[in-house]
């Protein structure tokens, strides 16, 4: 029996970089193995230079679908009285910081067993607090749900499935009932909607493409990453995806 | 020559779709106008140029072209308003020698670097042309540079403003990529965005009318090259 842990991540803004060095700070467009690697090592209480036990969760197989695209911005970040290398005084250092606004994407991991179990119950009680690629980016949503009825729509954490099944039946995680009703009519009228997926695969399966955030150490100025390989795809929404996972309880309002 | 303006609905799923993949945006643009049967691309034919623009309310579209679009093609949500489309002849009208204009422009501003001995075999064996890579500018300097050697080949120049400094603002490169298809072959498209606002002084308005009508640099078909004028403030 195969288990997957699905969380679901929801935050105003998000940031997911890459090459973000010094003054210019990318995101990507969907989170980084890297993030989501610092992300359960924060609620697992796991120190930036443990890569041992990094490395086990860097060992899982991740995948993304990205439930809602987000919107690119970006922060025009000053800081102050920043001493020079020559050491003859300071100035204003100017960076740009990109960042996701508005997006919504499903994790999801497959792999060792008590690894993927130790990692969805530190997501319910974290030992850091949890962030989204910067500290005051943080989560709108739990994760995962916490198993009592009448939680918000989120992600249905710990499963006995494979993560290509999670992938492919996981509710959508959308909560605007604008949104949800115009998917709804679109599906009825025959239309296909498709929801953008990224999966770790190896390196040789054809259309593979290559990404350098696998995390080897997260030591503050002495990160270490290496490559993997991520199969960009899609999965179809369907109605089932859209009504599973209400429980009952009205949406909250959204404008 | 027309001008759509287009209130974006930032909430539309096909709005997100179009806003993380450039190439779909292209596509989402380009199904406003008819097909052509000749050898031409639609593109250019129809002289199609587009503009993101952040607004108060998320984003406005601009699309210049040479013939009328049919904006009804658009995904059902993808406007928060009906959209508005202006013939811009008194615009092409006002341009005259000497004339000082008040400009917004996206543009990729790009130096060519050549590629070393590695890359060139490799991309020998995989049949490719030895083309030197593009490389956005970075640096305001360098992007200023490039603006107002843009305007000596295309009859405008930017006039210097109070501080002594060419009188034009550029605003970092922003990354927009996408996929685009050769039959089953996907290739990665990716666009870095410059926006420059400022005053510019036409000084041939032969050339500077068809810069406007054709746009500049490079990228047109992905959001790039859409020259706006206005009364010089």
């Amino acid at each position: 029996m195969t288990l997957s842990l699905a969380l679901c991540l929801d935050a105003p803004m998000q940031s997911w970089g890459i090459r973000s060095r010094f003054t210019m700070r990318e995101t990507t467009r969907e989170p980084t193995k890297s993030g989501i690697v610092g992300l359960l090592g924060a609620a697992l209480g796991i120190p930036r230079d443990d890569e041992k036990e990094l490395g086990r969760l860097a060992g899982l197989r991740m995948a993304v679908r990205v439930d809602r695209e987000g919107i690119l911005e970006r922060d025009y970040h000053t800081a102050q009285n920043v001493p020079t290398t020559a050491g003859t005084g300071h100035r204003t250092v100017v960076s740009e910081r990109y960042y996701l606004a508005d997006a919504l994407f499903l994790v999801v991991l497959e792999g060792d067993e008590a690894t993927i179990t130790r990692a969805a119950a530190a997501v319910q009680r974290p030992h850091w607090p949890l962030c989204f690629g910067r500290k005051p980016f943080v989560p709108a949503r739990p994760l995962t749900r916490s198993g009592r009825p009448g939680g918000p729509r989120t992600g249905e954490g710990l499963q006995e499935k494979p993560l290509d099944t999670v992938l492919h039946d996981h509710p959508w995680l959308e909560t605007r009932p604008k949104a949800r009703a115009w998917a709804l009519a679109d599906l009825q009228r025959g239309e296909t909607i498709e929801l953008r997926t990224m999966i770790d695969c190896d390196p040789a399966v054809p259309g593979a493409e290559p990404r350098h955030d696998q995390p080897i150490s997260l030591v503050r100025h002495d990160r270490r990453f290496t490559t993997r390989a991520v199969l960009p795809g899609y999965v179809a929404l369907t109605e089932d995806m859209i009504s599973a996972g209400d429980s009952g309880v009205p949406e909250q309002a959204q404008h | 020559m027309f001008l759509s303006k287009l209130n974006i609905d930032v909430t539309s799923r096909e709005f997100r779709r179009d806003f993380a993949d450039v190439h779909q945006m292209h596509r989402t643009v380009m199904a406003a106008f008819p097909q052509v049967d000749d050898e031409q691309p639609p593109r250019q034919k129809h002289g199609v140029l587009w503009r993101l623009d952040p607004s108060q309310q998320g984003y406005l579209l601009y699309v210049q072209s040479r013939v009328e679009p049919d904006w009804s093609r658009l995904p059902q949500h993808y406007l928060t308003e009906p959209h508005q489309v202006r013939d811009l002849r008194p615009l092409f009208d006002a341009i005259t020698g000497g004339r000082c204009f008040a400009f917004r422009l996206v543009a990729n501003p790009t130096r060519a670097v050549k590629r070393d001995e590695k890359q060139q075999s490799a991309r020998a064996e995989q049949g490719k042309r030895d083309q030197p890579r593009r490389v956005v500018h970075r640096t305001p300097e360098a992007q200023i540079d490039w603006m107002i050697r843009q305007g000596e080949r295309n009859g405008f120049v930017v006039p210097a403003g109070r501080n002594g400094r060419p009188d034009v603002a550029p605003s970092p490169a922003f990354r927009m990529q996408g996929k685009t298809y050769f039959g089953d072959e996907a290739q990665k498209v990716t666009i870095d965005h410059v926006r420059y606002d400022g005053h510019l002084i036409v000084t041939d308005p032969g050339l500077f009318a068809s810069a406007v009508r054709d746009g500049v640099g490079r990228g047109k078909a992905y959001g790039c090259g859409l020259i706006s004028l206005a009364a010089a403030r």
